[in-house]
């Protein structure tokens, strides 16, 4: 039962177009055209912290087939600094990135990486990390260095509460985080290049969430995020509330769910509605010798892979792991082990394989949605990631998929 | 000496002086790689050194389609565990090309690139114990250990293909102190003057690791055989009737078909300390003044005193591989005038390291037009330097490499400044394209006969070393820090911390 006329929204800087949906799920792959380009969702954004992907060319990201890559405001704002930013022209300029760039509020570092951090109706404030003298960063200041930094989706400054909080102080922050949404909506001066996203809060109370989808709705920004998770709830939780939002949630604007990129949480989330993704696993978990794998995570540290002369995943179509005569690196797990922690190169390496793993997955998620496989492609990556093995797929899993009818359980012939 | 005694055929050469000139060494040549195919190298120029079979910053596909290699460098020490025989590499069956995914260069006349396997990495770390008549010092991951030479061999046989160019085994009279013996591991220099005994020793075991080495391997793919390092060529004299076939003991004549090149290492070390006075007056009172070198003393064979014109005749038209470290393109330079062929590029890694973009070229104007003019920098400074924050410009003007026909100076400064491992990766690129640049107008000068003045007028041109830049050892990795103790740390801190840094 396909919806006969797919939603299209067209903004000053964005036209989103769902081009198919799944006839059981929420899932859909849909175009979202925007100054850099077109990015096909549902998409799983690398994240570049430092207008770098650790190691990577930006070259090598884009023959990955990136097209949107997110970059920290609040690491581009210390280094190299929004006057430099603006003399450049901003972060494609300074990196030489042809396609699209997201940038968080810099709200969420600011949080978890300073310490005495607080929050007040005017912004956050937090010592400098330079020389320990008190700062502000207003919504107003977050937009204007998104702004300086010039990416085509900014974020709105958001009032972050830890994913548990109960109480008050959830309510105050969703509250604010509503009113911060007007004054970053005000602060943009670049509503025709630059896509503002709100971002929902409430943490784990629906009541809230359904409150503040209702509010964020009506300043009709060309995108939503849904915030306020990926901190340290049950997955079952982290199910209800996205679940609970993307049936609220208009069917016409791109969902982002921010902080998520476990190939799990994002098949998961695909199937409930969720278009974007971004999570700095699959870059970090690099660098400690973790291949991501559809089998799941293969640790090449460890010893018994010094003589195992495979690649790094089997069938794998990434630079390293196709063979030499099909164009690739064929680069073996021996070699990675070889390498690991004693030369960068190595992380180099399972980085472009990591990322491409990332991207490959939700390109076959969204070929499985436009031909409306896409319970059956669900089954699958279960099936291959617990090696067929149905006491072992996460409760979790089985019932937020069940919610959107697809039955994990079901027996097939 | 006629030319009719030398076993050496003349159409089995692999190097051919092309261009000598009249007032240095420095000759103009090329090198055949290969027994089977033609790949060549024109010389002078330069081996790219690995680690552990990687390029530092540069995976193989960015090896392949954006820096031109000359020739790559492999260490075996960096593939052997405690046993040679039983490590991944030697399970494995493969070729090393393969085993470190080494692929055709996509855009070169070359169809692979030379790959020249060695015992120990180029400058590599001295070892606290010597070798042995049959077994080899070397440094592992493992630490310190013995490698038998008939073990070298084997691997050798397995992972060469017709690409690979072997170098001899050398026992180098350059050691660590073992820890303890004084102060606390640090190392310091001891027994680089070569006594008596150890002369007649060094001089045994080089013979019969070189000829073994040629007689085993030269019909497949060129070898080079060191000078022995340490004593004067009269004192190898023996050695060179040897590798000539004259008077060799261990194999007999005919079998040695041709001696393709000559390795010549120093008698320094750049992991081994300058003595200082204290401790020289030291080493007097203990009565091993004498084991000091003197670094002076042409008569002793190292890289920066041999001289070429006393070598014997037979062996003058093969290639020179100059093994010492090259702190910086004066070293190169000078190294050229002097008559080698080769030299290791482990100053191209170590600048890189050092956050340095090369920005010199060679002059093609008369020395005296710089003089009274301030001189300038080899290289542009990254690190720490505000100066290049907001510079769209590329690293070095009108340069072609892969860096600077895509990204600008401000990114190389944010990456430096933000300590991310693309730095180093797009650093790397353009310093390796320099170096190729460099190479190929020192080729072009010496065709012109216009290379001394050019390296004359280089020295007046730029200053030697780098005001706030120290480009000490070559690249060291965490294991092998620990065995040289303090060991110019700071260069290879930088390039570590981006390993465990997080956000
Ligand atoms: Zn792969
Ligand atoms: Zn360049």
């Amino acid at each position: 039962m396909k919806r006969a006329l797919p939603p299209v929204s067209k903004t000053a800087a964005m036209t989103f177009e769902v081009v198919a949906q799944c006839s059981s799920s929420k899932a859909r792959a849909s175009n979202m055209t925007m100054p850099h380009g077109l990015v096909e969702t549902p998409m799983f954004m690398p994240v570049a912290t430092q207008a770098s992907l650790k190691g990577l060319t930006p070259e090598q990201l884009d023959d990955l087939g990136c097209k949107i890559c997110l970059n920290n405001t609040y690491h581009l704002g210390l280094k190299p600094g929004q006057e430099v930013l603006d003399t450049i022209g901003g972060a494609h300029k300074l990196q030489s990135w042809p396609h699209n760039i997201l940038t968080d509020s810099g709200g969420f570092q600011m949080v978890s990486l300073l310490k005495l951090a607080t929050i007040t109706e005017e912004g956050v404030r937090f010592l400098s990390p330079h020389d320990g003298s008190p700062m502000l960063l207003t919504p107003e200041h977050s937009i204007e260095l998104q702004n300086s930094i010039g990416s085509d989706i900014i974020m709105q400054l958001d009032d972050v509460v830890a994913t548990l909080t109960k109480g008050p102080r959830v309510e105050e922050a969703m509250y604010r985080s509503i009113r911060w949404l007007d004054r970053c909506i005000k602060a943009n001066k670049n509503p025709d290049k630059q896509n503002l996203f709100a971002i929902i809060q409430g943490c784990l109370d629906l009541d809230l969430r359904t409150i503040c989808c209702a509010e964020m709705q009506k300043r009709d920004t060309p995108g939503i995020a849904i915030g306020g998770l990926s901190g340290g709830e049950d997955k079952d939780q982290y199910c209800k509330v996205v679940n609970h939002c993307t049936n609220l949630l208009p069917r016409n604007k791109p969902i982002y769910c921010m902080g998520v990129g476990y190939a799990e949480d994002m098949i998961v989330s695909v199937a409930m509605g969720v278009d974007l993704f971004d999570c700095v696993y699959p870059t970090r978990t690099a660098r400690f010798g973790n291949a991501i794998t559809a089998e799941g995570i293969v640790n090449l540290r460890n010893k018994c892979y010094e003589a195992d002369f495979s690649p790094v995943e089997k069938g794998c179509k990434c630079p390293i792991c196709r063979s030499k005569e099909d164009g690739g690196m064929g680069i073996t797990r021996a070699f990675i082990h070889h390498l690991a922690a004693k030369e960068t190169t190595g992380a180099h390496l399972l980085t472009l394989h990591n990322v491409h793993y990332q991207l490959e997955l939700m390109r076959s998620a969204r070929r499985a949605i436009i031909d409306d496989r896409f319970p059956q492609f669900v089954k699958d990556f279960f099936s291959t990631l617990y090696a067929g093995d149905k006491s072992k797929y996460p409760q979790w899993a089985v019932e937020a998929l069940r919610e959107v009818n697809i039955d994990l359980l079901e027996k097939t012939d | 000496m006629s030319s009719e005694t030398t076993p050496t055929k003349a159409n089995m050469q692999s190097f051919k002086v092309l261009q000598t000139q009249a007032n240095s060494a420095a000759r103009q040549g090329t090198f055949a790689v290969s027994r089977t195919n033609a790949n060549t190298i024109s010389t002078p120029n330069f081996l790219l050194p690995t680690s552990r079979g990687s390029v530092p910053h540069l995976t193989p596909e960015i090896l392949r389609k954006h820096v031109d290699v000359p020739a790559l460098y492999i260490g075996v020490e960096d593939f052997i565990y405690k046993a040679a025989m039983k490590s991944p590499l030697t399970l494995s069956g493969f070729k090393i090309r393969d085993y470190v995914s080494i692929m055709p260069p996509l855009d070169s006349k070359s169809p692979q690139i030379p790959i020249f396997l060695s015992p120990r990495r180029s400058n590599p770390i001295p070892t606290s114990q010597p070798s042995t008549d049959n077994t080899l010092a070397v440094v592992t991951s493992d630490g310190f250990r013995q490698f038998p030479i008939q073990e070298y061999f084997q691997l050798v046989s397995q992972i060469k293909d017709d690409d690979t160019v072997v170098i001899a085994p050398t026992d180098l009279p350059l050691m660590l102190v073992p820890n303890g013996a004084r102060g606390s591991g640090v190392a310091v220099r001891s027994s680089t003057k070569v006594g008596g005994n150890r002369s007649r020793k060094l001089v045994v075991r080089n013979e019969k690791w070189s000829t073994s080495m040629l007689e085993k391997f030269s019909k497949d793919v060129p070898v080079i055989v060191p000078l022995i390092p340490g004593i004067s060529f009269s004192q190898q004299q023996m050695y060179f009737d040897s590798l000539l076939g004259k008077e060799n003991v261990f194999v007999a004549a005919k079998t040695i078909e041709t001696i393709d090149g000559l390795a010549v290492s120093d008698l320094t070390s750049p992991f081994l300390p300058e003595p200082e006075a204290e401790e020289e007056e030291d080493l007097d009172r203990l009565g091993q003044k004498e084991n000091i070198a003197p670094e002076n003393d042409t008569s002793l064979t190292s890289a920066s005193t041999v001289d070429y014109k006393l070598i014997p005749t037979e062996l003058k038209e093969v290639v020179r591989l100059n093994m010492a470290y090259q702190n910086g393109p004066h070293d190169v330079l000078r190294a050229f005038e002097r008559g080698s062929d080769l030299v290791c590029g482990d100053w191209i890694t170590t600048a890189t390291d050092a956050g340095l973009g090369f920005s010199f070229t060679l002059p093609t104007d008369d020395a005296s037009v710089h003089d009274g003019h301030q001189k300038l920098d080899f290289a542009h400074n990254f690190i720490d330097n505000e100066k290049y924050a907001s510079d769209l410009s590329p690293i070095a003007e009108g340069c072609e490499c892969y860096t600077c026909t895509k990204h600008h100076r401000a990114y190389i400064a944010h990456l430096i400044n933000a300590n991310e491992m693309l730095a180093w990766t797009l650093l790397q690129i353009h310093n390796i394209h320099v170096a190729n640049q460099f190479m190929s107008a020192i080729r072009e000068a010496i065709k012109a006969g216009t290379f001394t003045t050019a390296a004359t007028s280089f020295c007046h041109l730029y200053v030697e070393h780098i005001s706030g830049v120290k480009l000490g050892a070559p690249r060291v990795r965490g294991y092998q820090v620990r065995l040289v103790g303090g060991t110019d740390k700071k260069l290879n801190e930088k390039a570590f911390r981006d390993l465990s840094a997080d956000v």
